[in-house]
């Protein structure tokens, strides 16, 4: 499998290391490949870092960093034009974003590049957001050229992989890079803090040596 | 035994203020979810608005003083100050506490037989790490069984006399809720067996404290009987005279969030606590127990009101009725109409299966517990998509099949369910997956809301739909060269109206027209009495921007069309902002799109 990255395992031992926590969300046309790239991801890694979820639209996987272990809430969006307006709901609060769109149908990186529009536009001002070429294993029908793509990404300033979830081709690189690029110091975060400590945000009492991340610093919030 | 006044009547005739929202629809609503944050945590302290006459005397004075006519509303309420004023202040609870103080050192047997609000830490161990995901997680035992709780009957609502008849026996019974979801129902059931129940386990609930090394003087952290009784007596008066101040259900909702967060801080902080609270409860846990004990002290006394407040106000602003048409409408189509199209939908079996769970959820008064029971809902829904194929699905199959099974369900009730679990859940478990169902089922329900509405705008069934969407996709994959839609005198104009929804003319614009004349030929066509209100949009995916009176409408069709990608836009002839409200223009904004540029 290709998918081990370098500069980072995907498990590890789960740790003194600080734990940082953010929510992923999963953008793009329907039948691109959303979840099999997310059950991808999460089906390679060791299943004791997996945290059992009731289904495939909702997941949570760790990574680990050198001394940190991010955890990823990966909220997957039904892709159909008619849930179009709902999208806002799931991307609300997201420090993270995956869109997602298939190599041999043109249409879905247009898609795609209107999703990364609206995010820009309308979701927290610092998500870190990552375009995937899905379905790279379908070379012979590629029909949106990685030049393309990758160009677009730069401009954008976006990570750029092409993916396959088929072979795991760049799935937990993808991941590993997205964990790389989240703020380990991140103010902004509410969500690490409070999952791990349950405590109260509003409360500038509320410090705790676990918190992660600067989580104390977010307290404030 | 003390007495609690039983839940109010139904609140009185409606009042004047209330302009009401109608119910968000779905893409408001996404602009409205980006506002909690901001409005629904309250400061660390309780930051107190202008004082507020009538409720401070209430809280502070031995007789409540329901009496007093409600403050005069101001036409455009402050919330924020008005939370504040709702919210108590700060020193009405603490004369309120340290008039029903306690001695620090309560025997603990005569705790749970005073009908005072013991709140304890549950089974720290687990509880540290507590998460709705957990909850599902380890409800793995959800099959297609009916609910195993002997005390559950169908269509019972709770009523206010249960809880008080029953209110005692269970007042220790946050210590049982690590036995699973199940805790809830036993407030339902009649207290005896409880009680003794919570006798016999008395020894195992205190070995299990010893363990994770709390000290609660033997007993239980409490919140003085007083405070309790205090607490909500004047909560519910004070909510019964304003409910004229809240613009909806939501806002009613976030105003009760924003006490019990309130609450919360002040209890944390306050001195007048004795023992303090840190002295009791592991640092980690105190959120979780405060948490616990206002969602015991301040939900479950005021569900059966909360209940009525927010169907009410649903009734008024005509949503119940809409709701209820729309769900008879939706629950007629086939799966495949709601875009179930790569999983068999679940069968008639299965849906009764889940209405017993949604009616279940509908009894807690727990906002947590109500969402485990939706897990539940939703776990169930995987394990027939499951079934028939044992592949894993994502929201692009599990969205639609949910809109199903809603649909289906058939229970307008649910929407003021999810609205109560949006809206009074801990924020911070909004984020895990709790908070994804649930933002699921609002989708859903917000898309079956609106669902006449999403038909009407796309006039056509969705066979034909799909149809003609292939028909654009194949038209505009060949945008190179120009078609004859570019160059024939003809623009279709949908007009677009705040009551009536959409309609659209074709009209005969040739390439010199001006936006002027086409507004004023729109007059005409559409008989608009107030043209001066009125202007012409583009729209398109994500705009929608007036045009200039001097611009062209069919040069700015050419230039779109002739761009290599198609992009679907739409003249609309409508209502400029600044003359009614917006909301309207955003939600249409989303139907307009799904016709093609005819």
């Amino acid at each position: 499998m290709s998918s081990r990255g370098s500069g980072g395992r995907t498990n590890g031992s789960l740790p003194q290391t600080k734990i940082c926590q953010f929510k992923l969300v999963l953008l793009g046309d329907m039948a691109v490949g959303k979840s099999s790239l997310v059950l991808r991801f999460v089906k390679g890694q060791f299943d004791e870092f997996q945290e059992t979820t009731i289904g495939a639209a909702f997941l949570a996987q760790s990574v680990c960093l050198d001394d940190t272990t991010v955890k990823f809430e990966i909220w997957d969006t039904a892709g159909q034009e008619r849930y179009h307006s709902l999208a806002p709901m799931y991307y609300r609060g997201a420090q993270a974003a995956i869109v997602v769109f298939d190599i041999t149908k043109p249409e879905t990186f247009e898609r795609a590049k209107a999703w990364v529009k609206e995010l820009q536009r309308q979701a927290s001002p610092n998500i870190v957001i990552a375009l995937a070429g899905n379905k790279a294993d379908l070379a012979e029908k590629r029909l949106v050229e990685y030049e393309e793509a990758q160009t677009y990404a730069e401009d954008t300033g976006l990570l750029f992989m092409e993916t396959s979830a088929k072979t795991a081709m760049n799935v937990n690189e993808l991941f590993l890079a997205i964990a790389k690029k989240m703020p380990k110091t991140d103010t902004q975060n509410p969500t690490h803090a409070a999952r791990h400590r349950g405590v109260n945000l509003q409360d500038p009492d509320a410090h705790s040596t676990r918190a992660c991340c600067g989580g104390g610093s977010s307290s404030g919030n | 035994m003390p007495r609690r006044r039983p839940a109010p009547p139904p609140p009185g005739p409606p009042l004047a203020t209330t302009r009401h929202k109608s119910m968000p629809e779905a893409p408001a609503v996404a602009a409205r979810k980006e506002q909690p944050p901001a409005r629904r945590p309250a400061p660390a302290r309780p930051q107190m608005g202008a004082k507020h006459g009538s409720f401070t005397n209430g809280a502070s004075s031995p007789m409540p003083v329901p009496s007093n006519p409600p403050p005069p509303r101001p036409k455009k309420p402050d919330l924020e100050a008005h939370r504040c004023h709702i919210a108590l202040e700060d020193e009405t609870i603490a004369r309120a506490l340290s008039r029903a103080r306690l001695p620090p050192c309560q025997s603990p047997s005569a705790a749970p037989a005073n009908g005072q609000i013991a709140m304890s830490p549950s089974s720290p161990n687990k509880r540290g790490r507590h998460r709705l995901s957990d909850m599902s997680s380890s409800s793995s035992s959800d099959s297609l069984e009916y609910s195993n709780s002997p005390e559950f009957s169908l269509g019972l609502a709770p009523s206010p006399s249960a809880h008080l008849n029953h209110q005692d026996p269970v007042e220790d019974s946050s210590e049982e809720e690590e036995d699973g979801e199940e805790d809830e129902e036993e407030d339902y059931g009649v207290g005896l067996e409880t009680d003794l129940e919570m006798r016999l386990r008395t020894s195992f609930k205190s070995r299990r404290r010893r363990r994770v090394g709390v000290s609660l003087s033997g007993g239980s952290f409490i919140l003085p009987r007083a405070l309790k009784r205090r607490f909500h007596k004047d909560y519910i008066s004070f909510v019964q005279e304003n409910q004229g101040c809240h613009t909806s259900g939501m806002d009613f909702l976030q105003t009760l969030r924003q006490f019990m967060t309130q609450m919360k801080a002040y209890l944390r902080q306050s001195s007048e606590l004795g023992p303090p609270i840190e002295s009791l409860i592991p640092e980690d846990q105190i959120d979780r127990v405060l948490e616990k004990a206002m969602h015991k002290c301040v939900l479950k006394p005021l569900k059966t009101m909360i209940e009525v407040v927010l169907h009410d106000f649903q009734v008024r602003s005509g949503a119940w009725q809409q709701l209820r048409d729309n769900l008879a409408l939706a629950k007629t189509k086939r799966p495949q109409e709601l875009g179930v199209d790569r999983v068999p939908p679940p069968d008639s079996v299965a849906i009764e299966k889940i209405r017993l769970k949604f009616l279940k959820m509908s009894m807690m008064y727990s906002p947590e517990k109500k969402v485990s029971l939706l897990l539940r809902v939703c776990k169930l829904i995987y394990t027939i998509m499951q079934d028939h194929s044992g592949r894993m699905y994502g929201a692009d199959d599990f969205l639609p099949v949910l809109t199903y099974v809603l649909a289906q369900c058939d229970m307008p009730q649910l929407d003021t369910e999810i609205e109560y679990m949006m809206e009074l859940l801990d924020p911070s478990l909004l984020q895990g997956e709790g908070g994804y169902y649930l933002t699921s089922s609002y989708g859903a329900m917000a898309l079956i809301k609106n669902f006449q509405e999403e038909q009407a705008a796309r006039v056509l069934s969705s066979e034909t739909r799909n149809t003609l969407h292939q028909w654009h996709c194949r038209r505009t994959a060949q945008r190179s060269t120009p078609t004859v839609d570019d160059f024939q005198n003809y623009l279709r104009v949908a007009l677009q109206e705040v009551d009536t929804g959409c309609t659209a003319k074709t009209l005969l614009v040739h390439p010199y027209t001006t936006t002027e004349e086409v507004c004023s030929l729109c007059t005409y066509k559409f008989t608009i009495p107030d043209p001066e209100n009125y202007a012409l949009f583009l729209v398109t995916e994500d705009t929608s921007q007036q045009l200039a009176p001097d611009t062209h409408p069919q040069s700015i069709k050419a230039k779109l069309h002739s761009k290599p990608l198609a992009q679907v836009f739409h003249f609309v002839y409508k209502r400029k902002p600044n003359c009614d409200l917006p909301a309207p223009a955003i939600t249409l904004q989303g139907h307009q799109k799904k016709k093609p540029a005819l």
